[in-house]
């Protein structure tokens, strides 16, 4: 057997076709470090309610309604807390100010609460305990108010499944992958958040992964009966759906955000009023809580970043966007569409994102994490192909390099142009294997936006693709000269809400 | 001489949405008129009646899209499909849409487009 091996580094040696036992011990390795990825992504979704409630908390001097009415949202039947509540953190006990949802379960033991919460009021991070006895077992996250004045703490339970048991759907591809997830760095009885085996610790050959998660850590022990082969993505997107619901992120996250630094946030006031007063509840299906929620802090730079499922049908679709901080003044950013819709879309979508931080950690340019990716992704094999646009940029030297397989030019928005970006386009990728891709750096204006996107922006049918790219231009124009805030105006100006196919739609720019 | 095999991919309203016809051609190529919209709900039928006709090995294949009004990224996997099984594809007479398409996918050195 013709055994193709192309060899990246050690740790991405997965990307042997060869079909052996090893290959099995290096794909299911990988997986789970990828899973660990993907867990790790789960936080800010947690934080961010938490977080925000404590300011409110913090600005009001705990003011009971105003909690209750912000966490309405996150709490209870369609909410992912079944419980949460606003302490004061003083010298001695913590003092409970007010609760929405049921009571938490923690307090029925007073001592430990009294001393998690205030190990919380010493951290900047969130919290996790648990699992905290009851029926059912829940997770309790924790975040404090940071700054001068008095320490508020929110505290808020998530339930973990019945008798933390997974429930495996009849035939999913994951009925063959056993697996633990436990809260902290050891595989311990009493740390175990859920598992699909009746007998622990895992049995078989096993991966295991440690990933940091808010202040603590959870460890996933993984082991599968079968070879995973190319059922590599199938396999993923069931870990990543079952870990998840037991941490209860599957309801009730938002699909965009703007993160910026503090200064330039109270400078954009009326900005982040009305992108944060945008954000929706949606049922979304779990793969896009993997889309960051949380856009890196990197100075002098404001990101904006949506994505907007299709209002055609129930399937969702494949498209993601994603930003990679390479250092305190470069980041790698990414935008792409997988072919189709449904579930087997939205898994390849995971498995490219996962991929791609993979390639880019390692330190791989644009062009090289495209043409290392043509090697992971196979229409053939797959039943999917995706066009990506990536890059990356440098904010001191105020540059793009650009990469593009098969998708729409970035969009260059200032005072003397508003231009789409020409690069070289390879091929989708999934088309040919390998493929090699070229880039080119475009120097950037002072004043600069960026945006990139996905086709669902500017596809109608009835028209070419070029009269959806000059309204795009044309809206781009007019929020810049208005003043608006581009991403959201774009939206709005396109129709992006009600168009059938999915939008992902990410943008920047300098702030100095 | 040949059928004309006239094949249909249903949305599930049941009305057609696209339709792929066979035509008389040379020895060794497959010469396809395809026509509709190409989109998810009607991609796969399509593909599985290319598939099928793929297997005979063709040195070429035609996709005649000029009544073809619409195509997404699961038409594009439809077509991509022939090029895998074949190294010559022709996509002969696209509307400006359809062009536009594939060229703005970087796919004309995949998919040729003549008219």
């Amino acid at each position: 057997m013709l055994a193709v091996s192309i060899v990246i580094t050690a740790a991405l040696s997965w990307l042997c076709f060869e079909v052996n036992r090893n290959n099995d011990t290096r794909l299911l390795d990988l997986q789970v470090r990828q899973t660990g990825t993907v867990l790790q992504a789960v936080v800010p979704t947690i934080q961010t309610p938490l977080a925000s409630a404590v300011e409110i908390a913090a600005s009001t001097g705990g003011d009971v309604a105003q909690f209750r009415t912000y966490m309405a949202t996150y709490v209870g039947a369609s909410g992912q807390f079944v419980s949460a509540s606003l302490w004061r953190s003083a010298p001695g006990v913590p003092q409970l100010i007010a609760t929405t949802g049921s009571a938490p379960q923690l307090s029925a033991n007073s001592a430990r609460s009294a001393a998690f919460l205030a190990q919380a009021a010493r951290t900047a991070k969130l919290s996790v305990t648990g699992p905290i006895a009851g029926n059912p077992y829940r997770l309790g996250y924790a975040y404090a108010s940071a700054g001068r004045g008095p320490r508020y703490v929110v505290y808020a339970e998530s339930a973990l499944p019945p008798g933390r048991r997974a429930k495996i759907e009849a035939g999913s591809p994951f009925s063959n992958l056993r697996f633990a997830l436990y809260l902290g760095r050891h595989q311990r009885d009493d740390a175990l958040l859920e598992t699909n085996v009746s007998r622990l610790p895992v049995q078989g050959d096993t991966a295991t992964v440690v990933v940091p998660f808010g202040a603590g850590s959870l460890t996933l022990v993984a082991a599968s009966s079968v070879r995973l082969g190319g059922t590599l993505s199938a396999r993923l997107w069931w870990v990543v759906a079952l870990v998840g619901a037991a941490l209860s992120v599957a309801a009730a996250f938002t699909s965009e955000r703007l993160v910026s630094r503090r200064k330039a946030a109270e400078r954009l006031t009326g900005e982040v009023g009305t992108l944060l007063s945008e954000q929706r509840n949606l049922a979304e299906t779990l793969q896009h809580a993997m889309l960051p929620k949380e856009l890196p802090e990197i100075e002098a730079v404001e990101f904006a970043a949506r994505y907007i499922p299709g209002v055609n049908g129930v399937e969702i679709g494949g498209d993601w966007y994603d930003v990679v901080p390479l250092d305190a003044n470069r980041f790698f950013f990414v935008v792409g569409d997988v072919s189709g819709r449904g579930v087997a879309a939205g898994t390849v979508m995971a498995s490219l994102l996962f991929a791609i931080r993979a390639f880019v950690t390692e330190g791989h340019s644009p062009a090289r994490v495209l043409g290392a990716l043509s090697q992971v992704l196979r229409l053939d094999r797959d039943g999917h192909f995706a066009t990506v646009m990536c890059g990356s940029v440098d904010v001191e030297r105020r540059e793009v390099t650009i990469a593009n397989a098969g998708h729409l030019p970035l969009l260059l928005v200032s005072p003397e142009r508003v231009e789409f970006l020409a690069s070289p386009v390879g091929p989708p990728i999934g088309i040919t294997t390998p493929t090699v891709y070229e880039s080119v750096t475009v120097p950037l204006p002072r004043d600069a936006t960026l945006l990139a996107y996905t086709d669902g922006l500017v596809e109608r049918r009835g028209e070419t693709i070029d009269d959806g790219l000059r309204r795009l231009h044309d809206a781009a124009v007019d929020a810049h000269d208005s003043g608006r805030p581009m991403v959201s105006t774009v939206v709005s100006s396109l129709g992006a809400e009600d168009g059938e196919d999915d939008t992902a739609i990410l943008g920047w720019r300098w702030l100095t | 001489m040949a059928d004309m095999t006239d094949l249909q991919g249903h949305n599930s309203a049941s009305t057609p949405s696209a339709w792929v016809t066979q035509v008389p051609s040379d020895q060794g190529v497959l010469h396809f008129e395809l026509g509709g919209e190409l989109d998810i709900s009607s991609a796969a039928a399509i593909r599985d009646v290319i598939t099928t006709l793929l297997e005979q090995n063709p040195s070429k294949v035609v996709f005649d899209v000029r009544r073809l009004h619409f195509i997404d990224s699961s038409g594009i996997a439809v077509l991509l499909t022939a090029a895998r099984e074949c190294s010559t594809v022709e996509i002969a007479h696209p509307s400006p849409i359809v062009r536009r398409i594939i060229e703005v996918s970087g796919l004309s050195g995949v998919l040729l487009l003549t008219s």
